[in-house]
């Protein structure tokens, strides 16, 4: 099954009462602040306060871990080729060359730009539970409704996810079916194209489907646009929050202008 | 006033397959009625005509909703008429929440903001699903499903209410509770087409039975219909298992002129019976009951082909 973000959407915390119109858009705006510095020590105290974010939301870093290390293992890669590829012509100390890799000490100060790579990753993925993570999607979806994003893209988001378990409950019930019938999965090409031809199969039945629920939609005079009813309301907390998640973003961009904490100047 | 009104409708897939020929019939307002036929007879296809979403070039004006022609370019003024429940819920049920779903049609109407609340709220009472607003659709049983795409339909309030196959897939007790809502929407006045194969529940629920093969083969009251089991058996049909019983009774020399069509028909039918021969019913075993009795359970039986062309003896 795939797992579902909004499964602790049911807790209690200071994150879940916010609004979620604004915590969506301060936690963005944290999210962009964090990618867009070249920091690493501001880096850090980004995924400090995103830290505590999460430890304010009560969900389990547990939770977020295990997903985190998806991301981890995907940025990884940075520490062991930023090292070797950034170009030691800068100061001209060479420490080592085999097979036309260099190791310079411009590159082993690159280890600190790797790290700032992969913080800011980690860093903004870590938000997002904060951010989505704490109210029930449909109730997500109803505040990008009512954060007047394009209409079409709202009712993609909203179909994206009614549908995935749909597919995936269909997709399940596909391989119970082939393995019924004695299909193991190897590593040949028997099973790479039985495989593809099940996943083929699900995709025809996806657009047919979508024909379906089309019809369904006109059937019930769907013109184009997809209204819900939902009322949000944000009280004084709901902006005192607004303010200091926003305002920490702020501050993090004016404190990386103002060039304190630069460590590495040009990086 | 006709509720609905075909006249001469003929529809082919884009593959060039015939789905419906020359279709025509007449359906007052308040009539209950029942659309029978085999797989592949083109019954949905017939329901997505009646709001417009499938038209054909051929047949242009072919069907009349309260007397107006369907325009297939204001189908989305059509749900105030016409409801049309879809056979797979999953198709229905498209929102995130089910009172999405159910506030969905009234919203595209315009009705306004309390008005939709309201219906949202009456609607789901109606289908016995009081209180379900903020569940997620996904996650209902397959009956509960089935009421909530109805309930969909219903806070629309059309005149008329088409439901593709409402019993199909459900068990004993869902099943029940979905005639008993059908049986309360007729009660209620309400125009109901109803697309079925569960003929033990046609006869709780329709007046009326047309038998479609891509064109109607058949057209009458309910008991017509049954009557004439030549026609439904070459469309691949059946008639209820009440029904079946009691001719099996006739040859067993039971005295019944009009064969009950359900459960509660039968227990009328025998207290007759029995009050006429004087708290008895005779039954007897003659030299010709067992020929008659063959007969009768021969009646109904489709061919078996498949094991015929398996070369089995």
């Amino acid at each position: 099954m795939i797992s579902e973000i909004d499964r602790y959407a049911g807790l209690s915390s200071p994150i879940h009462r916010w609004d979620p119109r604004l915590r969506i858009v301060s936690i963005l705006a944290l999210i962009f602040s964090v990618v867009l510095l070249y920091n690493l020590t501001l880096v850090t105290i980004g995924m400090i306060f995103s830290i505590i974010l999460v430890y304010l939301s009560k969900i389990p870093f547990s939770f977020v871990l295990d997903r985190l290390k998806l991301v981890f293992v995907l940025v990884l890669p940075f520490f062991l080729i930023i090292p070797f590829t950034t170009m030691g012509t800068d100061t001209g100390v060479e420490i080592a060359r085999f097979y036309g890799i260099t190791l310079s000490y411009r590159g082993i100060e690159a280890v600190g730009f790797a790290a700032m790579i992969v913080l800011k990753a980690l860093t903004s993925v870590m938000l997002i539970f904060p951010m989505i993570g704490t109210s029930r999607m449909d109730i997500t979806i109803k505040a990008l409704e009512g954060l007047h994003l394009p209409n079409k893209l709202v009712q993609m988001f909203a179909f994206t996810y009614r549908y995935i378990f749909v597919l995936d409950d269909e997709f399940v019930r596909t391989e119970r079916s082939l393995a019924s019938r004695g299909f193991k999965r190897r590593g040949d090409l028997y099973t790479l194209t039985t495989v593809s031809k099940a996943i083929a199969m699900l995709f025809v039945k996806s657009y047919e489907r979508a024909d379906r629920v089309f019809y369904a939609m006109r059937s019930k005079g769907y013109s184009g646009k997809v209204v819900t009813l939902h009322e949000f309301d944000s009280g004084r907390q709901d902006w005192i929050n607004a303010i200091a998640v926003f305002g920490f973003a702020v501050l993090l961009q004016v404190a990386a202008m103002s060039g304190a904490f630069s460590i590495y100047g040009g990086i | 006033m006709a509720a609905i009104r075909v006249h001469d409708l003929n529809y082919t897939y884009p593959d060039g397959t015939a789905a419906l020929r020359n279709v025509s019939f007449v359906i007052e307002e308040g009539e209950s009625v029942a659309l029978v036929g085999p797989n592949g007879a083109g019954k949905s296809t017939l329901l997505l005509h009646l709001n417009g979403i499938l038209h054909s070039t051929e047949s242009r004006e072919a069907v009349e909703i309260l007397s107006e022609t369907v325009d297939p370019k204001k189908v989305h003024k059509m749900p105030k008429k016409i409801g049309i429940v879809f056979q797979n819920p999953d198709d229905m049920l498209f929102m995130p929440l089910l009172g999405d779903d159910v506030a969905f049609g009234p919203i595209n109407l315009g009705v306004a903001k309390e008005e939709v609340k309201r219906r949202v709220k009456d609607s789901l009472d109606l289908v016995g699903l009081a209180g379900y607003e903020e569940r997620v659709s996904h996650h209902l049983s397959g009956g509960e499903k089935k009421r909530a795409a109805i309930a969909t339909v219903l806070s629309m309030e059309p005149e008329i209410i088409a439901l593709d196959e409402p019993t199909a897939n459900l068990d004993p007790k869902s099943r029940a509770e979905l005639i008993d809502i059908l049986r309360r929407l007729k009660g209620a006045g309400k125009t109901l087409i109803i697309i079925t194969h569960d003929v033990n529940a046609i006869p709780e629920l329709a007046d009326r039975v047309i038998v479609l093969d891509k064109t109607v083969v058949a057209d009458g009251t309910t008991r017509e219909v049954f009557s004439d089991t030549e026609t439904l058996l070459a469309a691949g049909l059946e008639v209820p298992t009440i029904m079946q019983f009691f001719e099996v009774l006739q040859a067993f020399g039971y005295p019944c002129d009009v064969l009950p069509l359900s459960v509660e028909g039968a227990a009328r039918n025998l207290t007759q019976t029995m009050e006429e021969g004087a708290g008895h019913i005779h039954l007897h075993l003659h030299e010709h009951t067992h020929r008659e009795v063959n007969s009768a359970l021969g009646k109904y039986r489709h061919h078996h082909r498949i094991a015929a062309d398996s070369g089995h003896p």
